[in-house]
């Protein structure tokens, strides 16, 4: 049987490319790299993904397959192996679905209105971003007592769904321009975020907090200077 | 009827999301008791016992638990009873047919039923403006109709006689096409442009389950007349 290609179209600081780095990463299979330039993207990445021309994007075999979620979702079922990202249980696999399309719907929402909006809308932006922490902060309690990850003792799909957000807390709070909560507030969040970033398999490509935090300060120059 | 005890699904009438869900119900030939909730003035306190994180319907309550968001909601069905009624909605051995068709049921819900997809923002603005999303919106329509096309069958699940996830996805379209050229006075394009897409509205509309999640035509139209005026207040610039 001949080896599996697989590839990885991305953007360096994309919470979404970041999704299918820690789910190839925890199940250790072997994959290219290509880095995207956002303002010259490849031939490769308009043709993989014509209806968005979007990273991230997984290449299998050449077959390419869309949006983080949906990637990450592909590789449990392809590379299933010793790390299960989704639950067996028909009803914990919803949750887990639940609190990774949070990302999506909640964090991602608030972040982006961090970077791109101005005056009441970018202060109800900080107030959203510091909302989206607080539920999860409750979930982890709620469905996870006492344990490190939604998973329980080990990453599973919301984990992986909401993890990449942690290495952009430093930027949102720097274009935000607050601080948030500690341990004291939201202890089960920051128990889940020191659990994560112990991860060998994690630490292995998420960026610097401090280059993500630069990259989101540039964009929000862009953004004030365009105003 | 092992296992549907309890089913319940929060609803409410008018809600895309909601109707998808009894459309998935019935195929399946599940029986479940339908809680209309009203949105507008009171929701009740299983709604927001169920989903205190977004306080939003559908609700699927089954064995005392709730699972939120619409097409994690199909999905969960589609895992707990996969033989009854019309069989898989997900492709069961294919993992590259099932990101596909999670792919373009994500498609239609980020192009026709989000605040930010172009249909929206036609729907809400004027002049060139409009036009342009307009246009844009036809594109998506396009692309859905070239999808089809792709799957050789009249329904998005590559079936001529059964729907899918996709299909379930975007089986409010037939009922909320004509909001949009009625009252989004929006363009859309026809069957000389979209044939495949145009034949499958027929066939979800021709479809007794479809027919019976779905509202009335008329009501549907009546409604969204008045929301709309309130939703182009809220989000005019």
């Amino acid at each position: 049987m001949s080896k599996d290609s697989v590839k990885l179209l991305n953007f360096w600081p994309s919470m979404f490319g970041l999704r299918v780095h820690y789910a190839l990463d925890l199940k250790g299979v072997s994959y290219d790299y290509q880095e995207e330039s956002l303002l010259n993207k490849s031939k490769e990445l308009l043709e993989a993904n014509p209806i968005y021309t979007k990273i991230p994007v997984l290449i299998h075999n050449g077959k390419p397959i869309c949006e983080s979620l949906v990637i990450v979702d592909y590789i449990d079922s392809v590379w299933p192996g010793s790390h299960k990202l989704l639950p067996e249980d028909p009803y914990e696999k919803a949750v887990a679905r639940f609190w990774a399309d949070f990302g999506d719907k909640k964090l991602y929402d608030a972040g982006n209105r961090l970077i791109r909006a101005m005056g009441e809308e970018h202060k109800k932006a900080g107030e959203d971003f510091k909302w989206a922490l607080m539920k999860i902060d409750e979930a982890l309690g709620t469905i996870a007592p006492g344990k490190p990850f939604f998973g329980g003792d080990a990453m599973n799909f919301a984990d992986v769904g909401l993890a990449p957000f942690i290495c952009w807390f430093k930027g949102y709070q720097k274009v935000g321009g607050f601080v948030l909560p500690g341990p004291e507030e939201w202890p089960n969040l920051h128990k889940w975020v020191d659990a994560v970033n112990s991860v060998d398999a994690i630490k292995k490509s998420t960026p610097s907090p401090d280059k993500v935090a630069e990259f989101a300060e540039v964009i929000r120059k862009r953004v004030l200077g365009a105003a | 009827r092992m296992g549907e005890e309890g089913l319940k699904l929060l609803t409410f009438w008018s809600s895309p999301f909601a109707c998808r869900v009894r459309l998935a119900l019935d195929l399946k030939g599940l029986h479940y008791d339908l809680q209309e909730e009203d949105l507008f003035n009171a929701k009740s306190a299983l709604l927001l016992e169920s989903n205190p994180v977004h306080k939003k319907i559908p609700v699927l309550i089954h064995n005392g638990k709730a699972i939120c968001e619409s097409m994690n909601i199909v999905e969960y069905v589609d895992e707990v009873w996969p033989d009854r009624g019309t069989g898989f909605l997900l492709p069961r051995d294919d993992a590259f047919a099932r990101a596909t068709a999670r792919f373009w049921a994500d498609f239609v819900d980020k192009k026709f039923l989000s605040l930010t997809a172009a249909s929206f923002k036609a729907a809400i603005s004027s002049g060139e403006e409009k036009e342009r999303a307009n246009d844009e919106m036809i594109q998506d329509m396009v692309a859905l109709e070239r999808f089809l096309e792709s799957q050789g069958g009249v329904f998005f699940s590559g079936s001529n006689t059964s729907m899918g996830f996709v299909d379930i996805a975007a089986s409010f379209l037939p009922w909320w096409l004509p909001t949009y050229t009625e009252i989004g006075r929006l363009r859309v394009p026809g069957p000389d442009t979209c044939p495949l897409l145009h034949r499958w509205i027929a066939a979800v509309k021709d479809s007794p389950e479809a027919k019976a999640a779905f509202p009335d035509q008329q009501e549907l139209l009546d409604f969204t007349k008045v929301r709309f005026e309130e939703v182009k207040k809220r989000f005019a610039q």
